[in-house]
């Protein structure tokens, strides 16, 4: 909640509504970015950013 | 049209794609009927979710599932929902883009007045005040005079402040005017009005662009 931005790394990138809406913990709001990467991508470093909404 | 339906529709036309929007008591919570079914954003209510849907019809309601103004309402895909303090957090961690907020008075410097009337039973103040200091951008929806008729754009509010210097822009049945530190700078006028007409119905002095004014319906 307090970082200006906040990058979510994922080994398993789910499409929106796959979370019944009480389970989640940190809303859509607070996520600035999604990085989904594959264990052997975390391991090498080669991220690729698919989506944000990074402010000004 | 309606006025009202005048308000509405222009308001729609200020919700970009991805926005979190909070969206006030009032005319403000009209405003998702207006938005196309594609609609491609986040509602926010302050009692705990992001991602409100439409109003729920009778057989869909959930007791447990209102908004902040006690209707029943729907979720939509990708919905989350939150204690009071996580919803807080949001607001006051200015993550949410854009609130509407309807108004009693709100004047020239953007000073907002809309929770209290001395004398009569105001049931508080609600979210209101974090959320016109920390939205990210605050539009009110007012009607431009009140039922007598008495201008609610005025050059200093006279009714307890919810904020101060909060309000970005104004949305009324005859004007969309924006708060700039020069005074309230008119950006549209309804069609079939002419600016001194606008002018008699607000008490504040009035800035009109060297350009030609853009009408809306």
């Amino acid at each position: 909640m307090a970082a200006e931005n906040v990058f979510a790394e994922t080994f398993d990138l789910q499409t929106p509504g796959a979370f019944p809406p009480e389970q989640i913990h940190t809303p859509c709001a607070f996520v600035s970015a999604v990085i989904p990467v594959s264990r052997k991508q975390a391991l090498c470093n080669e991220y690729e950013l698919i989506e944000h909404y990074v402010e000004d | 049209m309606s006025k009202t339906e005048r308000i509405l529709r222009r308001a729609a036309k200020e919700i970009e794609p991805g926005f979190v929007i909070n969206l006030g008591i009032g005319l403000p919570t009209l405003v998702p009927d207006y938005l196309p079914d594609d609609f491609d954003g986040m509602i926010h209510s302050e009692n705990g979710i992001l991602g409100c849907g439409p109003t729920a019809k009778r057989a869909q309601a959930r007791p447990s599932l209102i908004d902040s103004a006690g209707h029943y309402i729907t979720l939509r895909t990708g919905s989350s929902c939150f204690d009071s303090s996580v919803s807080f957090s949001m607001i006051r961690r200015g993550r949410i883009d854009l609130c509407m907020l309807g108004a009693f008075e709100v004047d020239e410097l953007g000073n907002l007045a809309n929770w209290k009337i001395p004398g009569k039973l105001s049931p508080g103040i609600g979210g209101a005040m974090e959320l016109s200091q920390k939205a990210k951008r605050l539009i009110v929806l007012s009607t431009h005079t009140d039922k007598h008729g008495r201008p609610k754009i005025l050059e200093r509010c006279r009714l307890p402040l919810t904020a101060p210097a909060c309000v970005n822009r104004i949305i009324t049945d005859e004007a969309v005017m924006d708060v700039t530190p020069d005074g309230l700078l008119v950006q549209e006028i309804a069609e079939n009005l002419s600016p001194e007409e606008l002018q008699n119905h607000t008490e504040a002095k009035l800035i009109f662009p060297e350009t030609s004014l853009r009408c809306y319906q």
